[in-house]
Protein backbone atom coordinates (compact mmCIF):
# COMPACT_ATOMS: atom_id res chain seq x y z
CA UNK A 1 0.00 0.00 0.00
CA UNK A 2 1.48 3.11 -0.90
CA UNK A 3 2.00 5.77 1.87
CA UNK A 4 1.32 8.72 -0.19
CA UNK A 5 3.16 12.31 0.97
CA UNK A 6 0.23 13.53 2.92
CA UNK A 7 2.18 15.14 6.10
CA UNK A 8 4.02 17.38 4.09
CA UNK A 9 2.08 18.95 1.40
CA UNK A 10 -0.70 19.80 4.13
CA UNK A 11 1.72 21.48 6.48
CA UNK A 12 3.22 23.36 2.93
CA UNK A 13 -0.38 24.61 2.24
CA UNK A 14 -0.21 28.24 2.63
CA UNK A 15 -3.82 29.17 2.58
CA UNK A 16 -6.58 27.43 4.63
CA UNK A 17 -8.75 27.10 2.01
CA UNK A 18 -6.23 25.10 0.06
CA UNK A 19 -5.71 22.91 3.15
CA UNK A 20 -9.34 22.19 3.70
CA UNK A 21 -9.59 21.29 0.29
CA UNK A 22 -6.61 19.07 0.15
CA UNK A 23 -8.00 17.52 3.39
CA UNK A 24 -11.67 17.03 2.21
CA UNK A 25 -9.69 15.19 -0.60
CA UNK A 26 -8.02 12.34 1.74
CA UNK A 27 -10.96 12.35 3.71
CA UNK A 28 -12.92 11.26 0.30
CA UNK A 29 -9.75 9.36 -0.67
CA UNK A 30 -10.40 7.56 3.25
CA UNK A 31 -13.80 6.85 2.15
CA UNK A 32 -12.68 5.73 -1.16
CA UNK A 33 -9.82 3.25 0.21
CA UNK A 34 -11.93 1.96 2.79
CA UNK A 35 -14.29 0.45 0.15
CA UNK A 36 -11.08 -1.20 -1.38
CA UNK A 37 -10.12 -2.58 2.00
CA UNK A 38 -13.57 -4.30 2.68
CA UNK A 39 -12.82 -6.33 -0.15
CA UNK A 40 -9.42 -6.85 1.27
CA UNK A 41 -8.50 -9.31 4.67
CA UNK A 42 -5.71 -6.67 5.65
CA UNK A 43 -6.66 -5.73 9.19
CA UNK A 44 -2.96 -4.13 9.68
CA UNK A 45 -3.23 -2.17 6.39
CA UNK A 46 -6.48 -0.40 7.30
CA UNK A 47 -4.68 0.63 11.07
CA UNK A 48 -2.03 1.99 9.61
CA UNK A 49 -3.48 3.78 6.62
CA UNK A 50 -6.27 5.12 8.87
CA UNK A 51 -3.63 6.29 11.88
CA UNK A 52 -1.85 8.00 8.95
CA UNK A 53 -4.97 10.12 7.78
CA UNK A 54 -5.56 10.66 11.90
CA UNK A 55 -2.22 11.93 11.47
CA UNK A 56 -2.85 14.03 8.54
CA UNK A 57 -5.57 15.95 9.86
CA UNK A 58 -4.50 16.48 13.13
CA UNK A 59 -1.39 18.08 11.32
CA UNK A 60 -4.37 20.24 9.20
CA UNK A 61 -5.92 20.93 12.48
CA UNK A 62 -3.05 22.10 14.87
CA UNK A 63 -1.54 24.14 11.46
CA UNK A 64 -4.88 25.89 10.34
CA UNK A 65 -5.05 29.52 11.83
CA UNK A 66 -8.11 30.60 10.75
CA UNK A 67 -11.08 30.81 12.75
CA UNK A 68 -13.67 29.93 10.54
CA UNK A 69 -16.09 26.87 10.90
CA UNK A 70 -14.90 23.69 10.53
CA UNK A 71 -15.98 22.93 7.47
CA UNK A 72 -18.67 20.30 5.76
CA UNK A 73 -15.97 17.83 4.65
CA UNK A 74 -14.05 17.78 8.26
CA UNK A 75 -17.14 17.00 10.22
CA UNK A 76 -17.68 13.48 11.79
CA UNK A 77 -17.90 11.08 7.80
CA UNK A 78 -20.15 8.60 8.41
CA UNK A 79 -18.39 5.52 7.97
CA UNK A 80 -19.15 1.62 8.58
CA UNK A 81 -17.41 0.84 12.24
CA UNK A 82 -14.93 -1.74 12.90
CA UNK A 83 -17.48 -4.29 13.49
CA UNK A 84 -19.54 -3.72 10.28
CA UNK A 85 -16.23 -4.09 8.47
CA UNK A 86 -14.70 -7.11 9.62
CA UNK A 87 -18.48 -8.03 9.18
CA UNK A 88 -18.41 -7.66 5.67
CA UNK A 89 -14.95 -8.80 5.15
CA UNK A 90 -15.42 -11.93 6.31
CA UNK A 91 -13.59 -11.92 9.40
CA UNK A 92 -14.61 -13.10 12.40
CA UNK A 93 -14.99 -10.61 15.13
CA UNK A 94 -15.55 -11.70 18.78
CA UNK A 95 -16.64 -8.15 19.68
CA UNK A 96 -19.10 -7.90 16.46
CA UNK A 97 -22.49 -7.48 18.00
CA UNK A 98 -25.41 -9.89 16.59
CA UNK A 99 -28.52 -7.76 16.62
CA UNK A 100 -30.11 -9.46 13.76
CA UNK A 101 -33.70 -8.79 15.14
CA UNK A 102 -32.64 -5.71 16.40
CA UNK A 103 -32.65 -2.70 14.39
CA UNK A 104 -29.54 -0.66 15.72
CA UNK A 105 -28.67 2.90 14.58
CA UNK A 106 -25.66 4.36 15.92
CA UNK A 107 -25.25 8.53 16.15
CA UNK A 108 -21.75 9.92 16.98
CA UNK A 109 -23.89 11.72 19.86
CA UNK A 110 -21.91 14.14 22.89
CA UNK A 111 -24.15 13.02 25.93
CA UNK A 112 -24.76 8.81 24.99
CA UNK A 113 -28.08 9.36 25.60
CA UNK A 114 -29.73 5.46 24.62
CA UNK A 115 -33.32 5.45 24.20
CA UNK A 116 -34.80 2.51 23.98
CA UNK A 117 -38.63 2.76 21.17
CA UNK A 118 -40.68 -0.08 20.88
CA UNK A 119 -43.34 0.14 17.28
CA UNK A 120 -44.70 -2.39 15.58
CA UNK A 121 -45.13 -0.51 13.21
CA UNK A 122 -42.19 0.11 10.48
CA UNK A 123 -43.56 3.73 9.68
CA UNK A 124 -43.64 4.58 12.85
CA UNK A 125 -40.37 3.11 13.83
CA UNK A 126 -38.96 5.09 11.17
CA UNK A 127 -40.84 8.69 12.62
CA UNK A 128 -39.55 8.11 15.93
CA UNK A 129 -35.93 6.85 15.22
CA UNK A 130 -35.60 10.18 13.14
CA UNK A 131 -37.31 12.72 15.44
CA UNK A 132 -35.04 11.37 18.52
CA UNK A 133 -32.06 11.30 16.13
CA UNK A 134 -32.83 15.65 16.16
CA UNK A 135 -32.09 15.56 19.77
CA UNK A 136 -28.69 13.44 19.18
CA UNK A 137 -30.21 10.26 20.82
CA UNK A 138 -28.65 6.99 20.30
CA UNK A 139 -31.46 4.70 19.41
CA UNK A 140 -32.26 1.32 19.07
CA UNK A 141 -35.50 0.32 18.25
CA UNK A 142 -37.39 -3.14 17.74
CA UNK A 143 -40.87 -4.41 16.03
CA UNK A 144 -42.32 -6.23 19.87
CA UNK A 145 -42.11 -5.87 23.83
CA UNK A 146 -40.44 -9.12 23.75
CA UNK A 147 -37.36 -8.20 21.88
CA UNK A 148 -37.34 -4.99 24.06
CA UNK A 149 -37.45 -7.33 26.90
CA UNK A 150 -34.48 -9.21 24.96
CA UNK A 151 -33.11 -5.96 24.66
CA UNK A 152 -33.32 -4.57 28.36
CA UNK A 153 -31.78 -7.89 29.38
CA UNK A 154 -34.62 -10.16 31.09
CA UNK A 155 -35.32 -12.83 28.79
CA UNK A 156 -32.36 -14.47 26.91
CA UNK A 157 -29.73 -11.45 27.20
CA UNK A 158 -27.82 -10.61 23.64
CA UNK A 159 -25.31 -10.90 25.68
CA UNK A 160 -25.30 -6.99 25.59
CA UNK A 161 -25.21 -3.98 28.97
CA UNK A 162 -27.09 -1.96 27.38
CA UNK A 163 -27.79 1.47 29.71
CA UNK A 164 -30.92 2.29 28.21
CA UNK A 165 -31.99 6.41 29.58
CA UNK A 166 -35.49 6.21 28.41
CA UNK A 167 -38.31 3.91 26.92
CA UNK A 168 -40.75 5.35 24.40
CA UNK A 169 -43.62 2.38 23.46
CA UNK A 170 -46.32 2.17 21.37
CA UNK A 171 -49.51 0.93 23.18
CA UNK A 172 -51.79 -1.07 20.68
CA UNK A 173 -49.36 -4.09 20.16
CA UNK A 174 -49.68 -7.49 19.53
CA UNK A 175 -48.64 -9.92 22.07
CA UNK A 176 -47.60 -7.38 24.40
CA UNK A 177 -48.96 -4.31 24.27
CA UNK A 178 -47.29 -1.48 25.74
CA UNK A 179 -49.25 -1.08 28.87
CA UNK A 180 -47.82 -4.79 29.74
CA UNK A 181 -44.49 -4.16 28.97
CA UNK A 182 -44.61 -0.96 31.22
CA UNK A 183 -45.68 -3.42 34.00
CA UNK A 184 -42.66 -6.01 33.15
CA UNK A 185 -40.74 -2.64 33.17
CA UNK A 186 -42.13 -1.32 36.60
CA UNK A 187 -41.71 -5.09 38.35
CA UNK A 188 -37.73 -5.67 37.58
CA UNK A 189 -35.37 -4.10 40.03
CA UNK A 190 -33.10 -3.68 37.56
CA UNK A 191 -35.05 -1.68 35.20
CA UNK A 192 -37.87 0.28 37.51
CA UNK A 193 -35.75 3.56 37.30
CA UNK A 194 -35.70 3.47 33.98
CA UNK A 195 -38.22 6.29 32.21
CA UNK A 196 -41.23 4.92 30.21
CA UNK A 197 -43.52 7.26 28.05
CA UNK A 198 -46.44 5.55 26.17
CA UNK A 199 -47.49 6.41 22.55
CA UNK A 200 -51.04 5.67 20.94
CA UNK A 201 -53.21 7.06 18.18
CA UNK A 202 -56.07 6.43 20.41
CA UNK A 203 -57.40 9.45 23.21
CA UNK A 204 -58.69 6.84 25.94
CA UNK A 205 -58.94 8.58 29.08
CA UNK A 206 -58.95 5.24 30.94
CA UNK A 207 -56.15 4.16 29.24
CA UNK A 208 -54.32 6.97 29.98
CA UNK A 209 -55.55 6.78 33.46
CA UNK A 210 -54.12 2.84 34.16
CA UNK A 211 -50.76 3.87 32.17
CA UNK A 212 -50.17 6.92 34.15
CA UNK A 213 -51.00 4.80 37.55
CA UNK A 214 -48.70 1.99 36.90
CA UNK A 215 -45.51 4.76 36.54
CA UNK A 216 -45.45 5.90 33.30
CA UNK A 217 -43.91 9.11 32.78
CA UNK A 218 -45.73 10.77 29.94
CA UNK A 219 -48.65 9.31 27.33
CA UNK A 220 -48.32 10.97 24.39
CA UNK A 221 -50.79 11.19 21.39
CA UNK A 222 -49.80 10.06 18.04
CA UNK A 223 -48.75 11.16 15.45
CA UNK A 224 -45.44 12.27 17.57
CA UNK A 225 -43.59 15.62 16.70
CA UNK A 226 -40.77 17.38 17.31
CA UNK A 227 -42.47 19.39 19.94
CA UNK A 228 -43.58 16.26 21.84
CA UNK A 229 -39.52 15.01 21.47
CA UNK A 230 -38.42 18.05 23.26
CA UNK A 231 -41.01 17.67 26.38
CA UNK A 232 -39.15 14.29 26.65
CA UNK A 233 -35.46 15.55 27.67
CA UNK A 234 -37.28 16.37 30.94
CA UNK A 235 -37.28 12.55 31.91
CA UNK A 236 -34.25 11.69 30.34
CA UNK A 237 -31.38 11.07 33.14
CA UNK A 238 -27.97 10.81 31.57
CA UNK A 239 -26.04 8.04 33.45
CA UNK A 240 -22.66 7.24 33.04
CA UNK A 241 -21.49 3.75 31.58
CA UNK A 242 -19.87 2.53 33.63
CA UNK A 243 -19.58 -0.30 31.66
CA UNK A 244 -18.92 1.35 28.29
CA UNK A 245 -15.32 2.80 29.13
CA UNK A 246 -15.41 4.42 25.05
CA UNK A 247 -18.32 6.11 26.05
CA UNK A 248 -17.66 8.34 28.73
CA UNK A 249 -15.47 11.21 27.61
CA UNK A 250 -15.76 12.27 24.07
CA UNK A 251 -12.31 13.75 24.10
CA UNK A 252 -9.84 11.80 22.49
CA UNK A 253 -5.99 11.24 23.81
CA UNK A 254 -3.74 12.12 21.79
CA UNK A 255 -0.01 11.27 22.21
CA UNK A 256 2.96 13.73 21.95
CA UNK A 257 3.60 12.56 18.32
CA UNK A 258 0.15 12.76 17.42
CA UNK A 259 -0.97 9.19 17.32
CA UNK A 260 -4.04 8.76 18.84
CA UNK A 261 -3.66 6.38 22.34
CA UNK A 262 -5.91 3.30 21.51
CA UNK A 263 -8.16 2.06 24.13
CA UNK A 264 -8.11 -1.77 24.01
CA UNK A 265 -11.95 -1.31 25.17
CA UNK A 266 -12.71 0.96 22.69
CA UNK A 267 -13.52 0.81 18.44
CA UNK A 268 -11.77 3.38 16.73
CA UNK A 269 -13.70 5.15 14.43
CA UNK A 270 -12.78 7.98 12.45
CA UNK A 271 -15.49 10.00 12.03
CA UNK A 272 -15.47 11.25 16.37
CA UNK A 273 -12.61 13.76 16.12
CA UNK A 274 -12.70 16.45 18.92
CA UNK A 275 -11.99 19.76 17.17
CA UNK A 276 -10.17 21.49 19.60
CA UNK B 1 -36.20 29.67 -16.46
CA UNK B 2 -36.55 25.68 -16.40
CA UNK B 3 -36.08 25.53 -12.31
CA UNK B 4 -38.48 28.29 -11.56
CA UNK B 5 -41.51 26.91 -14.05
CA UNK B 6 -40.56 23.44 -12.06
CA UNK B 7 -40.71 25.19 -8.99
CA UNK B 8 -44.27 27.13 -9.74
CA UNK B 9 -45.64 23.40 -10.23
CA UNK B 10 -44.22 22.39 -7.43
CA UNK B 11 -45.52 24.90 -5.23
CA UNK B 12 -49.23 24.44 -6.94
CA UNK B 13 -49.20 20.75 -7.11
CA UNK B 14 -48.28 20.92 -2.87
CA UNK B 15 -51.04 23.53 -2.54
CA UNK B 16 -53.92 21.64 -3.83
CA UNK B 17 -52.93 18.69 -2.08
CA UNK B 18 -53.11 20.58 1.25
CA UNK B 19 -56.49 22.39 0.06
CA UNK B 20 -58.20 19.23 -1.22
CA UNK B 21 -57.20 17.38 2.40
CA UNK B 22 -55.45 14.94 1.14
CA UNK B 23 -52.13 16.43 3.19
CA UNK B 24 -52.52 17.76 6.41
CA UNK B 25 -49.87 19.36 8.69
CA UNK B 26 -48.47 15.82 9.73
CA UNK B 27 -46.68 15.82 5.83
CA UNK B 28 -45.34 19.52 7.08
CA UNK B 29 -43.68 18.13 9.83
CA UNK B 30 -42.09 15.00 7.97
CA UNK B 31 -40.80 17.59 5.60
CA UNK B 32 -38.91 19.48 8.14
CA UNK B 33 -37.03 16.55 9.47
CA UNK B 34 -35.40 16.51 6.30
CA UNK B 35 -32.02 18.15 6.06
CA UNK B 36 -28.49 17.41 4.50
CA UNK B 37 -28.15 14.76 7.07
CA UNK B 38 -31.36 12.99 5.65
CA UNK B 39 -31.59 15.03 2.38
CA UNK B 40 -34.48 11.58 1.38
CA UNK B 41 -36.16 11.26 4.47
CA UNK B 42 -39.32 12.04 2.58
CA UNK B 43 -38.72 9.69 -0.06
CA UNK B 44 -38.06 6.67 2.54
CA UNK B 45 -41.35 7.60 4.42
CA UNK B 46 -43.55 7.45 1.34
CA UNK B 47 -42.13 4.67 -0.12
CA UNK B 48 -42.00 2.78 3.41
CA UNK B 49 -45.83 4.20 3.43
CA UNK B 50 -46.35 2.75 0.15
CA UNK B 51 -44.83 -1.08 0.91
CA UNK B 52 -46.66 -1.24 4.10
CA UNK B 53 -50.30 -0.28 2.74
CA UNK B 54 -50.01 -2.60 -0.09
CA UNK B 55 -49.48 -5.38 2.64
CA UNK B 56 -52.32 -3.92 4.98
CA UNK B 57 -54.80 -3.51 1.80
CA UNK B 58 -53.97 -7.10 0.83
CA UNK B 59 -54.87 -8.77 4.06
CA UNK B 60 -57.69 -6.74 4.20
CA UNK B 61 -59.00 -7.74 1.10
CA UNK B 62 -58.24 -11.72 2.25
CA UNK B 63 -59.81 -11.19 5.53
CA UNK B 64 -63.16 -10.15 3.93
CA UNK B 65 -63.30 -12.73 1.45
CA UNK B 66 -63.38 -15.57 3.80
CA UNK B 67 -66.42 -16.79 5.63
CA UNK B 68 -67.06 -16.52 8.56
CA UNK B 69 -65.53 -12.61 8.74
CA UNK B 70 -63.02 -12.34 11.54
CA UNK B 71 -64.09 -8.68 12.64
CA UNK B 72 -61.61 -8.10 15.13
CA UNK B 73 -59.11 -9.09 12.84
CA UNK B 74 -60.44 -6.24 10.36
CA UNK B 75 -60.54 -4.08 12.88
CA UNK B 76 -56.72 -4.66 13.65
CA UNK B 77 -55.61 -4.00 10.16
CA UNK B 78 -57.69 -1.06 9.57
CA UNK B 79 -56.26 0.34 13.19
CA UNK B 80 -52.75 0.14 11.41
CA UNK B 81 -53.50 1.53 8.27
CA UNK B 82 -55.10 4.12 10.08
CA UNK B 83 -51.92 4.40 12.05
CA UNK B 84 -49.66 4.80 9.77
CA UNK B 85 -51.53 7.05 7.14
CA UNK B 86 -51.89 9.64 9.98
CA UNK B 87 -48.18 8.99 10.72
CA UNK B 88 -47.50 10.69 7.13
CA UNK B 89 -50.04 12.94 7.10
CA UNK B 90 -52.71 11.19 4.35
CA UNK B 91 -55.61 12.70 5.49
CA UNK B 92 -57.96 11.54 3.55
CA UNK B 93 -57.28 7.81 3.93
CA UNK B 94 -57.63 8.21 7.83
CA UNK B 95 -60.94 9.67 7.42
CA UNK B 96 -61.95 6.34 5.24
CA UNK B 97 -60.65 4.68 8.20
CA UNK B 98 -62.65 5.56 11.22
CA UNK B 99 -65.48 4.83 8.76
CA UNK B 100 -64.23 1.55 8.33
CA UNK B 101 -64.02 0.89 11.55
CA UNK B 102 -67.48 1.37 12.56
CA UNK B 103 -68.90 -0.76 9.67
CA UNK B 104 -66.39 -3.66 11.29
CA UNK B 105 -67.55 -2.98 14.80
CA UNK B 106 -70.97 -3.20 13.11
CA UNK B 107 -69.89 -6.43 11.21
CA UNK B 108 -71.23 -4.95 8.65
CA UNK B 109 -69.95 -6.90 5.72
CA UNK B 110 -71.13 -4.92 2.95
CA UNK B 111 -69.84 -1.65 4.64
CA UNK B 112 -66.54 -2.63 5.12
CA UNK B 113 -66.55 -4.00 1.20
CA UNK B 114 -67.79 -0.73 0.69
CA UNK B 115 -64.89 1.49 3.09
CA UNK B 116 -62.27 -1.18 1.41
CA UNK B 117 -63.06 0.07 -2.06
CA UNK B 118 -63.10 3.38 -1.19
CA UNK B 119 -59.76 3.12 0.82
CA UNK B 120 -58.24 1.50 -1.95
CA UNK B 121 -59.13 4.28 -4.62
CA UNK B 122 -58.04 7.25 -2.13
CA UNK B 123 -54.64 5.20 -1.70
CA UNK B 124 -53.49 5.22 -4.91
CA UNK B 125 -54.64 8.51 -5.43
CA UNK B 126 -51.92 9.64 -2.87
CA UNK B 127 -49.58 8.03 -3.87
CA UNK B 128 -49.76 8.87 -7.35
CA UNK B 129 -49.55 12.34 -6.27
CA UNK B 130 -46.96 12.23 -3.29
CA UNK B 131 -44.60 10.04 -6.54
CA UNK B 132 -45.63 13.13 -8.86
CA UNK B 133 -44.65 15.76 -5.93
CA UNK B 134 -40.67 14.06 -5.56
CA UNK B 135 -40.36 13.84 -9.67
CA UNK B 136 -41.01 17.16 -9.58
CA UNK B 137 -38.44 17.88 -6.65
CA UNK B 138 -35.74 15.72 -8.43
CA UNK B 139 -36.32 17.76 -11.14
CA UNK B 140 -35.86 20.80 -9.59
CA UNK B 141 -32.71 19.23 -8.21
CA UNK B 142 -31.63 18.32 -11.36
CA UNK B 143 -32.23 21.60 -13.55
CA UNK B 144 -30.12 22.89 -11.08
CA UNK B 145 -32.58 24.12 -7.99
CA UNK B 146 -32.17 23.65 -4.17
CA UNK B 147 -34.10 20.85 -2.20
CA UNK B 148 -36.39 21.62 0.08
CA UNK B 149 -35.32 21.83 3.86
CA UNK B 150 -32.96 24.38 4.51
CA UNK B 151 -29.82 22.95 3.47
CA UNK B 152 -28.63 24.92 0.96
CA UNK B 153 -26.13 26.41 3.26
CA UNK B 154 -24.89 23.25 3.98
CA UNK B 155 -24.68 22.79 0.17
CA UNK B 156 -22.82 26.24 -0.19
CA UNK B 157 -20.28 24.92 2.29
CA UNK B 158 -19.53 22.04 0.90
CA UNK B 159 -19.28 23.79 -2.60
CA UNK B 160 -16.35 26.40 -1.47
CA UNK B 161 -14.53 23.74 0.15
CA UNK B 162 -14.37 21.01 -2.67
CA UNK B 163 -13.56 24.26 -4.93
CA UNK B 164 -15.69 22.49 -7.46
CA UNK B 165 -19.19 23.55 -9.51
CA UNK B 166 -22.14 22.38 -7.65
CA UNK B 167 -25.17 23.53 -9.26
CA UNK B 168 -26.30 24.89 -5.69
CA UNK B 169 -24.10 27.60 -5.61
CA UNK B 170 -26.17 29.36 -8.40
CA UNK B 171 -29.64 31.48 -7.58
CA UNK B 172 -32.55 28.80 -9.05
CA UNK B 173 -34.45 32.16 -9.79
CA UNK B 174 -32.07 33.85 -12.35
CA UNK B 175 -28.61 31.38 -12.68
CA UNK B 176 -26.76 34.23 -10.88
CA UNK B 177 -23.44 33.38 -8.97
CA UNK B 178 -24.57 33.50 -4.93
CA UNK B 179 -21.93 35.06 -3.09
CA UNK B 180 -21.89 33.74 0.68
CA UNK B 181 -23.77 36.52 2.24
CA UNK B 182 -26.75 35.98 -0.09
CA UNK B 183 -26.95 32.59 0.85
CA UNK B 184 -26.79 33.43 4.70
CA UNK B 185 -30.59 34.57 4.17
CA UNK B 186 -31.65 31.05 3.07
CA UNK B 187 -34.12 32.58 0.51
CA UNK B 188 -35.63 31.03 -1.96
CA UNK B 189 -35.23 33.63 -4.88
CA UNK B 190 -32.36 36.42 -4.57
CA UNK B 191 -33.06 39.48 -3.73
CA UNK B 192 -33.42 41.27 -6.67
CA UNK B 193 -35.28 38.42 -8.33
CA UNK B 194 -37.62 38.15 -5.44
Amino acid sequence: MSTAPIDTSLARAPHSNERYSLASSYADLASHRNKEQVASTHYLTQVSFLRTLIRALCITMAASESDREVPEALKPIEILSWSDQRKSAGLSNSEAVTLKSVEEVNTPSLTEVHVLAVDDSVLDRKMIERLLRTSSYKVTTVDSGNKALEVLGIEGSLGLQINISLIITDYCMPGMTGYELLKRIKETSALKEIPVVIMSSENVPNRIQRCLEEGAKEFIMKPVQLADVERLKSHIQSTCHIDQPSSLCNKRKFGSDGFEVQNPGRRPRLGELAVA
Amino acid sequence: MEVVRLQQQLIELTNSLFQEGFLDDQFTQLQMLQDASNPDFVQEVVNLFAEDSERILAELTKALEIEPVDYKKVDAYVHQFKGSSSSIGAQRIKAVCVDFRAYAEAENREGCRQALQQIKQEFFLVKNKLEALLQLEQQILAAGGRKKGGDGLQKLQQADVANTAVPFNLWACCQQDVSWERAATNANFCSSCA
